[in-house]
């Protein structure tokens, strides 16, 4: 096998470091001389860069696709008998891959912002070149230098392979995604830069970046939902989110991201709060890029920063000069940044977003402080102090209350000074009836609640503080729901009071005037469904985290096992070889409790992959099982069977597991209204243990209610986020014309 | 500007009261097994597992290991869900608490990096000299 495509690969990274480095160089001498044609260059050389890069990564699948093993990183993460589609998603299964990948999204994108702005934004467009030039500088320097995906060692004949848990289909999309959304936001930033820089601080800088933002602060949201999602597919823990610092890293980026697009708003609107907005996207920017630092460098331990390396100090030294030199140039500019009003009244619109931005800031910043405490306190004390979920929920969650209530009032609410009328008019039937949910949410389940109430007594008597705080748990679902349904409804009559408008001044019909009204004002209206889709995804958190049930038990085929409202019977077990594992197939069938009806069947599996580098025997034992079960021969249960003794006999001579043991979880989802209670719930089943001779088999079993509703709000706030980016005839016109402002104004 | 500062004080003493109760230390098995107060609960301890001692017990929520810093080592008895991660030489944090018998006794079990994974670069090589040198018997 020839070296081309690794040699190409490498000289690749370093042209485009050259390339990159160029374009820094260029564009900040264009904005210092006010010269066109270096500017031109700069534009160039982040073209030439980006085909590097391009041309690195398709090296980089190609040495996966020809299971080139002599390539360090190939070898780590393929093997010959990995799937197609999880040898191209090796390619971010690691270190020097993700930043590769990482540094592809923010080169693609500088290209796309060089390209959309070739003939706009002069005057902004070099700083914000060489902000998105130095960036791309910086990554070109880690896989340069530090963190090297083409380094290479002698031919092996076969690769360790990737991780089995990685090889799953939401985690093959969910780094791009998040990827997309960390990197997204170097563009906004860019061009605040530039903005403060030239002192240009009206509104064009974020006015041309909006869809960068939507587009990022997006593609980061539905990161964090796919991350969970797979976590909570494939992790077979029951749960979705266990403030992880990884998680937090990526939560962090979108909470400011979030309080950014709603303040900006207040800015367009009214000129206040510009000092606030480029304050946020720098932040955003920087948690973006420690985010990835978080991830990558394992500063924090952290269940999967699957990384200890060596690029901690560069990302340290970068991220570094990015904020505080963000900062101080901000700081310079504040006379630039005065605000045109004031607020007018604590009742108004300005400052539901206000209350809103202080949320969002005041969450990002507890989850940063908890996330980074084990740094603190070990720089501070010598002694390492973790802060488990517990301490997250109990600052976290009043305040993610708080917001909630915000996504229905601040919608409702008017500008400037809201009046009595307005108030009245819009929020007093919602407030009222999601009072009465509330209300019958806690009569219809009066034993809870009085137990909560006796709790909080008991600890207002003994004035525990933090006994107090606990207390209010009890009755964290009844506030969710009755909030959320004063948000649902309220927004609901606001959706129901514009259509009945247009049907009587158009003459429309119901869906026709719904939907002319969403398509007049997207933003407004997208913005809504946005917001619904949250509610929802409060609902299942809410419900899903108080009122989960579950049952570990130990059966034998044909015997059945009791939980909540439901019954299960372990009917059988299958072995299987395939792909590169073994393992039990359990099938599990699924009763309603009181009446017997069959809900469904569900196939959960423990799989065990062998490490056949260990042994021949092995390999060839595991090849021979496999090619028998591909032909359904009639022995090859008894073949499966005797491989696991095979094992055990090579563990006992090699003194470690020749395995990688994992855990399939089966679900059984309720996506039908129709289904009642059971609505958006999920009965879920992990395999514990199963006996490969007697088939015995433990099962742990959660059942999840409401538990999709996190996912169909998702969907939810997909479709939303969808319409608030679709392209917009006033919109444009109106960015355009400011546009038209600026250059006469530059020329 | 009242409200804000109310927002971001009642944020700040619900941070307060819940970094009182609820941090745990970290400790490395060294320094655990030199701490005084060991039998008493709330201790993280992270070391690696020892390639060879998981023992892994029918129930499936049940294993056993010995968990070193590469300096000392301890054994950990373990009831839970134990995750997929958890092999030979993974790195492991363990919580709970250590038994007059001198096992500590786990509740909770977080695993990162199969050796096949990323942390441990070096580990796929030393599988390969496992091969090369062939099993010992």
């Amino acid at each position: 096998m020839n070296n081309f495509a690794i040699i190409l690969g490498h000289y690749s990274l370093l042209f485009g470091l050259i390339a990159a480095g160029w374009a820094v160089l260029s564009s900040s001498l264009s904005a210092a001389s006010r010269s066109p044609g270096l500017q031109r260059s700069a534009e160039r050389a982040v073209w030439a860069s980006t085909g590097f890069v391009s041309l690195a990564t398709v090296c980089l699948v190609w040495s996966f696709l020809a299971n080139d093993f002599r390539v360090d990183y190939v070898f780590h993460y393929s093997s010959t008998s990995q799937a197609l589609q999880y040898k191209i998603g090796a390619l971010w299964g690691g270190q020097a891959g993700s930043l590769l990948l990482w540094l592809l999204i923010l080169s693609v994108m500088a290209v796309i912002m060089v390209w959309t702005n070739r003939n706009k934004n002069r005057a902004l467009m070099p700083y914000a070149t060489a902000v998105m030039a130095l960036t791309m500088t910086f990554f070109l320097i880690l896989l340069n230098f530090i963190e090297l995906p083409f380094a290479t060692s002698a031919m092996r004949p076969d690769g360790a392979g990737l991780n089995p848990q990685l090889k799953n289909y939401w985690m093959m999309i969910h780094p791009p995604a998040l990827y997309l959304g960390y990197v997204g936001f170097s563009v906004p930033f860019a061009f605040a830069i530039g903005a403060l820089i030239t002192r240009r601080t009206g509104d064009l800088w974020f006015r041309t970046t909006r869809r960068w933002t939507l587009f990022s602060w997006f593609f980061l949201g539905i990161g964090i939902l796919l991350g969970s999602y797979w976590a909570y597919i494939e992790l077979g823990w029951g749960g979705y989110w266990a403030w992880d610092p990884v998680e937090n890293a990526s939560l962090m980026p979108w909470l400011t991201g979030t309080a950014f697009l709603h303040s900006v708003m207040v800015q367009e609107k009214k000129g206040m709060l510009k000092v606030w907005n480029m304050l946020l996207i720098i932040l955003t920017f920087s948690l973006a890029i420690f985010g990835t630092f978080l991830t990558r460098s394992g500063v924090i331990s952290s269940v999967h920063a699957f990384a200890t390396s060596n690029i901690g100090p560069a990302f340290g030294i970068f991220l570094f000069l990015i904020f505080f030199g963000a900062l101080i140039l901000l700081v310079t500019r504040l006379d630039n940044l005065k605000s045109e009003a004031h607020l007018e009244s604590i009742v108004s619109r300005e400052s539901s977003f206000l209350f809103n931005n202080l949320i969002f800031i005041g969450l990002a910043a507890t989850v940063l402080l908890l996330t980074t405490f084990p740094m603190f306190s070990e720089a501070v004390t010598g002694r390492k102090v973790t802060m488990g979920p517990p301490i997250y929920n109990l600052v976290n969650i009043p305040w993610a209350l708080a917001l909630l209530a915000l996504t229905g009032i601040g919608p409702l609410i008017a500008w400037r000074k809201a009046s009595s009328r307005n108030l009245k008019r819009n929020l007093l039937i919602p407030g009222l009836l999601g009072l009465w949910c509330m209300l019958a949410y806690v009569v219809r389940s009066p034993q809870e609640h009085l137990e909560a109430l006796r709790k909080m007594g008991s600890a207002i008597g003994s004035l525990d503080v933090s006994a107090i705080l606990d207390s209010f748990v009890g009755f964290y679902p009844a506030i969710t729901f009755g909030i959320g349904a004063f948000v649902i409804i309220g927004l609901g009559l606001e959706f129901y009071r514009g259509m009945r408008v247009r049907m009587h001044q158009q003459g429309e019909n119901a869906p026709v005037a719904l939907g002319r009204m969403m398509w007049r004002n997207k933003r407004r209206w997208g913005g809504y469904v946005v917001h619904i889709g949250v509610v929802l995804i409060f609902f299942g958190i809410a419900a899903s985290s108080a009122y989960q049930q579950e049952t570990v038990q130990q059966l034998m085929p044909g015997q059945f096992l009791e939980v909540d409202d439901y019954m299960m019977r372990y009917e059988g077990f299958r072995l299987e070889a395939k792909d590169d594992h073994i393992g039990s197939m359990t099938t599990v069938s699924v009763f309603d409790r009181h009446s017997g009806k069959l809900l469904g069947r569900i196939e959960p599996a423990q799989l065990i992959h062998p490490n056949m580098m260990i042994s021949e025997e092995l390999r060839e034992a595991f090849l021979h099982a496999k090619s028998l079960d591909a032909a359904g021969a009639p022995e090859t249960q008894q073949v499966i069977a005797g491989l696991y003794p095979l094992i055990k006999r090579l563990e006992s001579q090699v003194r470690r597991e020749v395995k990688t043991p994992s855990t399939e979880v089966a679900i059984l989802s309720f996506h039908s209204p129709l289904s009642g209670t059971r609505f958006g719930e999920d009965f879920y089943v992990i395999p514990l243990f199963v006996d490969t001779q007697t088939g015995e088999a433990s099962f742990r079993v959660f059942i999840n209610p409401l538990v999709n509703f996190l996912w169909y709000g998702g969907l939810i706030f997909i479709l939303g986020a969808h319409l608030c980016v679709l392209p917009d005839s006033r919109e444009r016109q109106r960015l355009e014309q400011a546009l038209d402002l600026e250059e006469t104004a530059v020329a | 500007m009242l409200l804000g500062v109310g927002v971001i004080a009642s944020m700040a003493l619900l941070l307060l009261i819940g970094v009182n109760q609820g941090g745990v230390y970290y400790f490395t098995v060294s320094e655990f097994l030199d701490h005084p107060s060991k039998a008493e609960d709330g201790f993280r301890v992270n070391g690696q597992v020892v390639p060879g001692t998981i023992e892994r017990l029918p129930s499936g929520m049940d294993v056993k290991f010995v968990m070193t810093d590469g300096a000392r080592s301890i054994p950990v008895a373990y009831h839970g869900i134990i995750p997929d991660t958890f092999v030979d030489e993974a790195a492991v944090v363990v919580e709970g608490r250590l038994t007059s018998e001198g096992t500590f006794t786990a509740h909770t079990l977080l695993a990162k990096c199969p050796s096949k994974y990323e942390a441990a670069e070096e580990a796929p090589e030393a599988l390969e000299a496992n091969l090369v040198g062939g099993p010992q018997t």
